[in-house]
């Protein structure tokens, strides 16, 4: 049985009836009164068939969390990742002034072999792809 | 009267982002010492947007088309968690229940952003997921401050 309490009303209803008694069982009634009260509380305690849900087994679960900021938006990037030749540029200086290390200069060699056929040739103007440290895209 | 060493201050921050952005470079102002007495004001760290999906992406995103709430016993469950603002040293904390609340697992991460971040947290089960009704509710330094509820469904 599951649900709400059940609650057996009879000996309540013998109690505030004493039409319904018949003459001589009053001692009688007044055990099976007893009697059915205490069945009531037991049903009330959930003693009969009420039978609880199992919890459900989470001991295996696993879990983890990790975090990173947001990266800029890739045309964000393409933007930041270009760089216009101007007067008196050379690949060293470029690359020192983008890696912090003039030596990287041939990353961006490497980047732009499609129009630099002379590393130590580039002309004002020049739209220069800046690659990563690692050699992608930044 | 004016001070010399404000007048100083003054310049100093007025023309860092504008050399910056002369150079067309991202300037992280994190290694800016900021001049003594310079007011700047950090925006508090705030929670913008929860996310469930059963994949993220490098940037720990769910992509709009994969954000669900139904998931499959055998499914890896994902919140993304997405947050503006800064902080040293806040706390993000899942904490994920099962129906009328039983605790299934919670996972705390320490944050430090400078900006825009996303946090994912993540639970599956070897055996799969028992199915019902769950909840993820997100706290922020202790403060529950979003919740979203999801179904698993029987595989």
């Amino acid at each position: 049985m599951t649900g709400g309490p059940v609650k057996i009303a009879t000996g309540a209803m013998h109690d505030s009836c004493p039409a319904l008694r018949p003459a001589g069982t009053r001692h009688a009634d007044r055990g099976v009164a007893q009697h059915i009260r205490t069945l009531e509380q037991e049903v009330d305690l959930g003693l009969f068939d009420r039978k609880e849900k199992p919890k459900a087994d989470f001991s295996n679960v696993q879990s983890g969390s990790s975090t990173s900021p947001v990266s800029r938006p890739a045309a964000e990037n393409a933007r930041a990742a270009t760089y216009t030749v101007k007067q008196g540029d050379t690949l060293s200086a470029i690359a020192r002034r983008e890696y912090g290390d003039a030596g990287k200069w041939q990353q961006i060699y490497e980047a732009n072999r499609e129009q630099i056929d002379d590393p130590d040739l580039i002309h004002p103007g020049q739209e220069l792809r800046i690659p990563g440290e690692s050699g992608g895209a930044r | 009267m004016i001070s010399t060493s404000r007048v100083f201050r003054v310049l100093a921050v007025g023309l860092i982002p504008a050399f910056a952005a002369c150079a067309g470079d991202d300037v992280d102002t994190s290694e800016i010492d900021p001049a003594p007495g310079a007011e700047i004001t950090a925006e508090a760290v705030r929670v913008t947007a929860v996310d469930l999906g059963r994949a993220i992406d490098a940037d720990r995103r769910i992509d709009a088309a994969g954000t669900t709430a139904d998931f499959a016993a055998t499914d890896t469950v994902y919140a993304s968690v997405a947050t503006e603002g800064s902080a040293s040293g806040s706390t993000l904390t899942a904490r994920w229940t099962f129906e009328d609340g039983q605790v299934v697992d919670e996972t705390s991460q320490t944050i430090s952003p400078t900006g825009p971040t996303v946090t994912e947290f993540h639970i599956s089960n070897e055996g799969g997921l028992p199915a019902g009704t769950y909840q993820v509710e997100i706290l922020l330094d202790g403060q529950s401050v979003e919740q979203e509820e999801f179904e698993v469904r029987a595989s």
